[in-house]
């Protein structure tokens, strides 16, 4: 079978991004798109997922990213997106107090609706506008202190701590898979994907 | 893999295009793309505005396009209704497990059709460069003249 060896990996990992709308969420999973941003068809419809394929200490992971898409406009989200989350970065913008503020029932809402045990980093987005920037990397970092997470200020514009987010984030995931590997098999701690988008049609989000 | 690796070296037409070749460039000089014996991609396969890797090389098989299938244009169209772009006369290339990409974007359901969703760059939202369609649940194509492949 031509495919088979093709989906090698040695890990798969749902991960979430969930923060106010206009943090500049999307953002973070654009690698080489320039400034102008130009809308493109693809936008307009939305993007679900994201598939992403990471090397990291030697494993190879296969990351799916899913971001909420308008969803937190309602500023809840449904069980049915964090289902099988392993990881969540919360994100705010340092420009904005009240994304920063929100994050604590952001907080509330994963805890009400995800799986015990996800990890979670906290980014605090569009670091390179300082003139703007009103909540400091101190606040940040307290805040993640407070519930025991990682911080990471990150700029997607500018190509600062986004990586750097991510593999945080999986590096925590792939740890703990190990530390629970003797209860389960790696591949069957990932997610199980052609259900995933079916599923969330009966979401909130009717387009 | 070692015999498909070979198979592309040798081939002199690869040799005169080489790097990111558009399916236009690669076909004009002749360079195959499809693997002869397994129908597979010969090369890595990227996405036709930015370097992102799509599909590396051997892991998508060549699918005849399926003419009953249309694609909006790509790129800058911002109005899904104004054009569309048949998928012929290119044909598509096709993976059973979304795991297969090393990046790639799924929109949400198409608008006002089943549950088709387009695919695209993961890294700057091209698109669309494929579909997965709602009737087909183990099938993933993107079409072959709307990326970009590292001929080496």
């Amino acid at each position: 079978m031509a495919t088979s060896k093709s989906a090698s990996y040695d890990y798969l990992i749902k991960l979430l991004l969930i923060g106010d709308s206009g943090v500049g969420k999307s953002c973070l999973l654009l690698r080489f798109s320039d400034d102008s941003f130009t809308p493109s068809f693809i936008t307009t419809i939305g993007i679900d997922f994201k598939i992403r394929t990471i090397e990291l200490d030697g494993k190879r992971i296969k990351l799916q990213i899913w971001d909420t898409a308008g969803q937190e406009r309602f500023r809840t989200i449904t069980t049915a997106y964090y289902r099988g989350a392993m990881g969540i970065l919360l994100t705010y913008d340092v420009t904005d107090e009240r994304s920063f503020n929100n994050i604590r029932n952001w907080i509330r809402n994963i805890e009400q609706h995800a799986s015990e045990g996800v990890n979670k980093i906290l980014v605090g987005n569009k670091c390179d506008m300082l003139e703007k920037k009103v909540i400091s990397k101190e606040q940040g970092q307290a805040l993640a202190d407070e519930y025991g997470i990682k911080f990471l200020e990150t700029s997607a514009k500018s190509n600062i701590g986004v990586e750097e987010a991510f593999f945080t984030l999986a590096r925590d995931i792939k740890k703990r898979l190990i530390d629970t590997a003797s209860e389960k098999p790696e591949k069957a701690a990932g997610v199980t994907l052609n259900q995933e988008p079916v599923s969330k049609q009966g979401g909130c989000c009717g387009k | 893999m070692d015999m498909i690796t070979d198979i592309s070296t040798a081939n002199p037409a690869a040799a005169a295009v080489g790097g990111l070749t558009s399916y236009a460039k690669a076909t004009k000089a002749a360079v195959q793309l499809v693997q002869p014996q397994t129908l597979t991609n010969s090369y890595d396969i990227h996405c036709s505005m930015c370097r992102s890797l799509v599909l590396k090389r051997g892991v998508a098989k060549k699918q005849p396009s399926d003419s009953a299938v249309q694609l909006p244009l790509p790129a800058a169209t911002q109005d899904p209704s104004t054009s569309t772009y048949p998928l012929v006369p290119g044909y598509l290339w096709v993976v059973n497990d979304m795991m297969a990409f090393e990046n790639v974007g799924f929109t949400k359901a198409v608008p006002g059709g089943d549950d088709t969703r387009y695919l695209s760059c993961a890294d700057c939202d091209i698109g669309p460069i494929g579909y997965h369609p709602a009737r087909v649940p183990k099938a993933f194509l993107i079409a072959a003249d709307r990326v970009r492949y590292n001929v080496v």
